[in-house]
């Protein structure tokens, strides 16, 4: 938003905290047009002298007292204006009452009404400290008028970590905001929950806004192929992020409605400012390797426990080994699969922007491209971006513009190699069917096809690319007809078009009757938004204000896709030049289109009163075509109260010195989760002759029942905290409690194998989340000239409780995560382990010993003695970061941290167990199950081996092996980011024509501490849809662990 | 203050846009149940996709799983020759299912599916546009195929009928209207009495011949069938006659029936079938991938000895000629082979036919003292095998195990033999199946979860174990 918001209230004001946000030139000093400028102020100011006016000086600074050479300093309402010298002085005629500006770059302007002071001594505060402006929906608002609960982190902060994806270097920055990291594989997206889960069968992720457009942010659109989910957010540059701010409570995010109640990640990019050109250039460079190898069983041991088990089951003389494997075979075999599938990865990135700006226009321009590869083996994300952000004023200047043109445009066009992953193969088969004592290779160097599966054969010879082009786009008009109204009316679409591409050559399949196959996953979507705000400031008098917004949104997203293009006999995959063979076979078969739609009136009322007590109050309506005939509107209304009680006369002698800041916060509000499937709603039948025929015949069924009373989630939020500041600020603190109900949550349900039918979306269940949040941040030690050593601390810390309170009457069975991993149930978190409990290894007999339902000791497995043992949600989590500069030199670390909850690790009871007894294909084992049982008198972790299911009795089979004894505590703390670096400027630099330029190393997920002996204790699984993302994290199956990278950069700015 | 005006204007200009145009976007390739219901021409089809979801996925219901689980769950199967992909095979023969057993999934769903799309057929057919004689055929078929689907569910997941008492056990959830209101277990003998009734009324209502659907003959077929396993041996025995008798399918003399009982051709003898019109529209998709053995697949299940040596314990039994081999015999590594289905990329898959309806009234015949027609039944089909006559004079009790014995020989693959199994243990008492009281609990196979979790606290779950 723009400067003349505020710039009314200014007039009238001789507070400096209510600063305007004017964004003004950058590095003025050492401009041509400087002097130009003074030659017109100085020509100006002799034509001004015939009236009596004041003569001004005074000094301007920053905080911490050193001086801003170079600041423009201008009478309000008139062209008379000067700069500061190098000593920050300066000299300025006035009149009595006049308001004098205060700008630099970089720090909030001030301003200041003459009185008969002839010295004015003003204090600029840079834009990082309090008083900052923080993004809300559809504006902007000073930091000190927020009453709702919102946290902003700046891009460059985004920047030091490499990451995936963007999402995932917002770990640990944010009290209330937990990020699971995703795994290995390149791209790979997080998992973050706003404040606790609140969702079920509903999507329970963040709207993610981009410079005011809520994005196409589908995990699903192309399934779960080969273990991956696509990750929306992959495609955004994290170099052209100016800001993020999240907005956690119903008061910051009533105003997204029935998309609010997840929070809303507002992500803003960057744009010109004013001055000459400023050019960045950056490279980094760096490594990839998995954070935690998973130990296998190498040759001899797995021989070992194989031939233990054989004979344990009753076995005379040597085991017939897997896949008619000759023991001298397999003796002289020690594959290791794990080495075979992965590698270090390198990672670079380069990028290169500018930024310009002047008075009618400013202009952002950024191109980035990076090759991530991943420590999987074939697996690269390569990204190729440019933003190009541009605001242009047809009618008056950006200082006070009348109409104003503002367009914001980004390309990306990504490529991502994706390997099989998990369950699919590659690194998921060298943790499980591929054996030691197996060879990748026959004899004749060929590939080995016949003894279990090789993951080296798709490594080398299968064809996955996943091409997206992705553009975000938007224009709006700013018209300000009078003083201080403007009307906004913005058009956007984000396009994207993802090709995904497999082929399987001959040579893969083994035939030799085509050439090869091809497939292609094609998805277009086009998400368009049209809106308009009309927003009004009002000044009743001196103290009362008020500033009003009213506007209205339509969007709407329309999902092409395929389900798959399958070409077969050729000799390529379809994104290259291919030939064709005899016999050849095409097939095409198209999705129904996906389309959905919002229409939306939204209005909100600020109000301040002396500027110490604020009142926020706004109303959102949404219509949704998702929504259900009985309910075609929700309303969702907030109102947020904030007090300044530290700007009280009466409290400033209460709190001394010692506590420079006091503000209470408290707000209210109705926010709604519409991720819902978009045609639930309707009752219809397939059409005649589009399935299957039966005899010939068409055949036409239905397909699910009307749902007229389907409808958004509502969460009804409370919120309330106080900031607090100390020692003039230098340390703040913001404690904030929170209450979100969550009524009408969405199940779907599965009704009965006897209704006919199979799911139905149910406005059901209660889920209440709250908890408790600190954020800190201190300036330890502080420089004086910013040259010294400086320590700086945040730390915050988010206390949850999450629960299920009602449910309806449902079996735990009812609602599943995933493939049958976690349930839901009343009184418990979302996402709960439902096992059976292990008790101990019985030590004569090597036989594992079970609880039954009351606790009692049995041999007998019973899947009927399962209880709830444990859930995937923390207790706890934060993160502490600290940043030391000296001179040129800047370190940072971040250490963040997760406290109780539960892994379930299901691919543990076959890597521990049960993987022996699939007779055809057993699996290999975790080096940890070197300690079971062997003979009578051991006391051992792991039962006696066995390849039959009946030994442990009760087990029904050995997927049903779902047992406590796989159950980890999810608690850890890893030393997430580590950076140093080192900043030259001044006269090092400027022989090379830089203004400056840093170097620094990054190092990510560098140290880890937990209990959990698995692959890394941050768990995002490829899922099958919305439920089982809300319900599985924290659920492994041969998931990749997350990459540890080592990275070297260099910036420059000239 | 004009640009207010503008500004007003433009916000009642989109206001005022009809939201319908904006937010009303029904699914795509989909038709609204509403105008689906009135289009006449929606019934037929919909009855089509009734009988379509008999195959299953996959085959996954009378395409071959429920007769190739009740093959695995009797006695004519290698446990060791189960193949390792099939894990819950291995319960369905240890009898340890439990609500997780995949395949049972599919095996209860499946026919609920028929049942539901029949259920919207009798609700909504009455109101079309139709011709009578269409509506009566439709609900007809409706009826035959809900009661068909009720027989089939309830001999695999309750206890089988007795022949005394109120066969009070819990049978399976009946449902006789579209809805998805949870519902607990009505008993065996409210199962049993609206899968007689449903049968009855479509046999009054279906037309004697009707293509390859269901007629007349197919649902007196079924009850008799129906009626055979609640030990009614008097109606089974009029109805198996009568259909025997009058509805011009005709017993296959020639041998030729062991080759087209399971063909591309089909067999003459079929009363209701299942129709396939080529390879992708294999109605036996679940019988050729489990039993196929040849270049393009590996048979996953394989006959056990004990039944292999019965079923060429006469050199000159045709079937035992036709259809097995066996692959090292009498070694530890043994394999035999059943080969009906080699080299047949589909099949057409007979749910009821006449023999096996000579079966029925064989022994029904037998148990209501009728030995003559008893004879004459079995001698037909022991005379078509290549099998000397029954010996004459035997009395009662072994004539009709020596119809038991020729039945288990003759419909292998079929599924009769578990189910056959437990009616005897019910009626007789003494079985056992692979060394296992035909009654004890894990006998019947588990629900599967949905059907439980879907209920809340409605349905009494199966009891487990006991079988090993």
């Amino acid at each position: 938003m723009n400067n003349q918001y505020k710039q009314p209230f200014a007039k009238k004001l001789s507070d400096d905290n209510m600063a305007a946000s004017i964004v003004v030139g950058k590095d003025i000093r050492q401009s041509f047009w400087l002097k130009c400028l003074m030659v017109f102020f100085a020509g100006f100011m002799m034509f001004s002298n015939a009236y009596a006016q004041l003569s001004i000086a005074g000094k301007v600074s920053d905080k911490d007292g050193a001086p801003l050479p170079g600041a423009t300093v201008r009478v309000q309402g008139t062209n008379a204006g000067t700069i500061t010298d190098d000593a920050g002085a300066y000299k300025i005629e006035a009149q009595q009452g006049a308001v004098l500006l205060f700008e630099f770059s970089g720090y909030k302007s001030s301003t200041i009404t003459v009185g008969a002071q002839t010295q004015i001594d003003v204090t600029l505060e840079d834009e990082g400290s309090v008083g900052e402006v923080v993004i809300v929906g559809y504006g902007e608002l000073d930091k000190k008028a927020v009453t709702g609960n919102i946290t902003s982190i700046k891009g460059s902060e985004i920047m030091q970590t490499t990451v995936p994806s963007f999402e995932a270097a917002l770990q640990g920055k944010a009290a209330g905001v937990q990020v699971i990291q995703g795994s290995g594989m390149a791209g790979s997206g997080s998992v973050i929950r706003i404040r606790g889960n609140a969702s079920i069968s509903a999507g329970s992720d963040p709207l993610y806004v981009v410079d005011g457009i809520p994005i196409t942010q589908d995990y699903f659109t192309n399934g779960n192929r080969g273990a991956m989910n696509t990750n929306p957010l992959a495609s955004l540059n994290p170099n052209d992020i100016e800001s993020i701010d999240i907005l956690k409570d119903a008061s910051a995010a009533a105003i997204y409605g029935s998309r609010g109640a997840n929070g809303v990640i507002l992500i803003t990019t960057k744009r010109g400012k004013k001055g000459k050109p400023v050019f960045e250039a950056g490279v980094k460079v760096g490594t990839s390797t998995p954070t935690q190898k998973v130990d296998m069983l190498n040759s001899s041991e797995f021989l070992q426990l194989f031939q233990e088990a054989y004979e344990n089951d009753g076995g005379v003389g040597p085991a017939p080994l897997p896949y008619g494997r000759s023991w001298a075979d397999a003796r002289n075999t020690n594959t290791d699969w794990w080495n075979l599938t992965t590698r270090a990865g390198l990672k670079q990135d380069y990028n290169f922007s500018v930024r310009q700006g002047g008075d009618k226009h400013n202009v952002y321009a950024g191109l980035s491209y990076s090759d991530n590869e991943s420590y999987l083996v074939g697996n690269t994300y390569q990204r190729l971006s440019g933003r190009v952000n541009a605001d242009y004023v047809i009618l008056g200047d950006m200082k006070k513009p009348m109409l104003k043109i503002g367009l914001s445009t980004s390309f990306s066009h990504g490529i991502n190699r994706q390997v099989n992953g998990a369950w699919s193969g590659g690194i998921g088969n060298a943790m499980s069917q591929s054996l030691p004592i197996i060879s990748p290779y026959n004899a004749d160097g060929s590939f080995n096809r016949n003894q279990g599966p090789n993951p080296l054969l798709n490594q080398n010879l299968f064809v996955w690319r996943n091409r997206e082009n992705r553009s975000i786009n938007s224009l709006n008009i700013d018209f300000t007809p009078i003083d201080n109204l403007v009307i906004r009316a913005t058009a956007s679409m984000d396009y994207s078009d993802t090709q995904n591409d497999q082929y399987s050559p001959a040579a893969l399949q083994n035939t030799t009757s085509i050439l090869g196959t091809a497939y292609r996953f094609p998805t277009w979507v086009t998400n368009f938004n049209m809106n308009l705000t009309a927003s009004y400031k009002y000044a009743l008098n001196e103290k009362n204000k008020f500033d009003f917004l009213i506007g209205m949104e339509y969007q709407k997203s329309i999902t092409n896709s395929y389900n798959r293009w399958e070409v077969s006999d050729i000799d390529g995959p379809l994104f290259k030049k291919t030939t064709t063979g005899p016999n050849l076979q095409t097939f095409y078969q198209a999705n129904a289109d996906q389309v959905w739609s919002f229409m939306s009136y939204f209005g909100r009322v600020n109000y301040s009163y002396a500027n110490k007590l604020f009142v926020n109050a706004s109303l959102r309506v949404d219509a949704s075509s998702r929504f259900g005939s009985n309910y075609r509107y929700g309303y969702f209304p907030s109102v947020g109260v904030g007090y300044l009680l530290s700007d009280e006369e009466f409290m400033k002698n209460i709190l001394g010195t010692t506590v420079s800041t006091v503000k209470l916060k408290m707000s209210y509000g109705l926010t709604g989760n519409a991720n819902i499937d978009n045609y639930a709603r309707f009752g219809t039948f397939t059409p005649a002759g589009s399935q299957n025929p039966y005899n010939g015949q068409p055949t036409t069924y239905p397909i699910r029942l009307q749902n007229p009373d389907l409808r958004w989630e509502v969460q009804q939020t409370i919120d309330g905290g106080i900031e607090l500041g100390f020692l003039k600020d230098r340390i703040t603190a913001e404690l904030s409690f929170f209450r979100k109900t969550n009524s009408d949550v969405i199940l779907s349900r599965r009704v009965q194998f006897s209704s006919g039918f199979g799911e139905y979306l149910q406005n059901l269940a209660q889920i209440r989340n709250q908890g408790i949040e600190l954020a800190i941040t201190s300036r330890n030690i502080v420089s004086k000239d910013n040259k010294g050593f400086s320590w700086t601390t945040e730390f915050n810390v988010s206390r949850f409780e999450n629960k299920v309170i009602s449910l309806g009457p449902t079996d735990p069975d009812q609602i599943q995560g995933g493939t049958n991993d976690t349930r839901v149930q009343e009184g418990q978190p979302v996402g709960i382990n439902y096992l059976v409990r292990f008790s101990r290894v019985d030590s004569q007999t090597g036989l594992p010993v079970w609880l039954d339902k009351d606790g009692n000791e049995s041999f007998n497995f019973s899947l009927n003695n399962r209880v709830f043992v444990g859930s995937v949600v923390p207790d706890a989590i934060g993160g502490i970061t600290n940043t030391f500069r000296y001179k040129g030199f800047d370190m940072s670390f971040l250490v963040a941290f997760t406290i109780g909850g539960t892994i379930w690790d299901n691919s543990a009871k076959r890597q521990l167990g049960s993987g022996l007894m699939e007779q055809g294909s057993p699996w290999n084992m975790r080096r940890e199950m070197l300690n079971r049982w062997t003979k009578p008198g051991d006391n051992a972790q792991y039962p006696r081996l066995t390849r039959n299911v009946s030994t442990y009795p009760g087990l029904p089979g050995f997927w049903d092996y779902n047992s406590t004894m796989f159950l980890y505590d999810a608690s850890f703390a890893r030393l997430r980011n580590l950076s140093f670096g080192y900043t030259f400027d001044g006269d090092a630099v400027k022989k090379f024509g830089l203004s400056s330029m840093r170097v620094y190393f990054v190092g990510t997920n560098l140290l880890t501490f937990t209990r959990y002996p698995g692959a890394d204790p941050e768990i995002t699984r490829d899922f099958e849809n919305a439920q089982d993302r809300n319900m599985s994290p924290n659920v492994t199956y041969l998931t990749a662990p997350p990459e540890r990278t080592l990275s070297i950069g260099v910036n420059v700015q000239f | 203050m004009k640009l207010k005006h503008i500004f007003l204007a433009g916000v009642l200009a989109l206001g005022t846009t009809s939201c319908d145009n904006l937010l009303e976007f029904p699914p795509q390739n989909e038709v609204l149940t509403a105008d689906a219901l009135k289009d006449p021409t929606t019934y037929q089809p919909l009855l089509n996709s009734a009988y379509d979801v008999l195959r299953g996925g996959g085959g996954g219901f009378l395409g071959g799983q429920a007769q190739t689980i009740a093959e695995v769950m009797g006695d004519n199967i290698n446990p060791a020759g189960i193949n390792t992909g099939l894990s819950d095979y291995t319960q369905y023969y240890l009898k340890t299912t439990s609500i997780f057993s995949t395949a049972s999934r599919t095996l209860m769903q499946e026919p609920y599916i028929a049942v539901y799309r029949a259920n919207v057929l009798l609700e909504n057919v009455d109101g079309s546009t139709l011709p009578d004689a269409d509506k009566r055929r439709i609900k007809g078929e409706a009826l035959f195929l809900r009661g068909l689907c009720h027989f089939e569910l309830v001999r695999f997941f309750a206890n089988p009928y007795n022949p005394t008492g109120a066969n009070d056990q819990p049978g399976i959830v009946v449902r006789l209207q579209s809805e998805a209101t949870p519902r607990g277990r009505n008993t065996v003998k409210e199962v049993y009495d609206q899968v007689i009734k449903d049968l009855t009324d479509a046999i009054a209502l279906l037309p004697n011949t009707n293509g390859v659907y269901a007629t007349s003959w197919a649902a007196k077929a079924y009850l008799a069938k129906v009626q055979f396993h609640a030990h009614n041996f008097t109606q089974a025995f009029a109805l198996a006659d009568d259909v025997i008798k009058n509805s011009g399918v005709m017993f296959n003399t020639a041998d030729t029936e062991f080759d087209r009982r399971f063909s591309v051709v089909g067999s003459a003898e079929t009363i209701l079938g299942m129709r396939s019109t080529g390879q992708s529209d294999n109605r036996g998709a679940g019988f050729t991938t489990i039993y196929r053995n040849d270049v393009t697949k590996t048979q996953k299940l394989l006959i056990s000895r004990n039944f292999y040596a019965r079923a060429t314990a006469n050199v000159n039994d045709k079937r035992g000629v036709k259809w097995y081999t066996v692959d090292a015999p009498n070694s530890p590594g043994e394999r035999i082979f059943f080969n009906a289905f080699n080299n047949k990329d589909f099949v057409q898959v007979p749910l009821m036919h006449i023999t096996e309806l000579k079966f029925i009234r064989a022994e029904a015949a037998a148990q209501n003292n009728n030995l003559t027609q008893a004879y004459a039944d079995i001698n037909d089909i022991k005379t078509r095998a290549g099998l000397p006559s029954l010996v004459n004079g035997l009395p009662k009790q072994s004539v009709i195990q020596a119809i038991r014995d020729e039945k288990r020989l003759e419909l292998f693959c079929e599924g009769h033999r578990f189910h056959d199994l437990r009616r005897i243990g019910a009626l007789e008492g003494g079985v056992t199946i692979n060394g296992a009281p035909w009654n004890c609990n894990g006998m019947t196979i588990q629900f599967p979860d949905r059907e439980i979790f879907g209920a809340g606290d409605l349905i009494v779950r199966n009891l487990e174990g006991g079988c090993q």
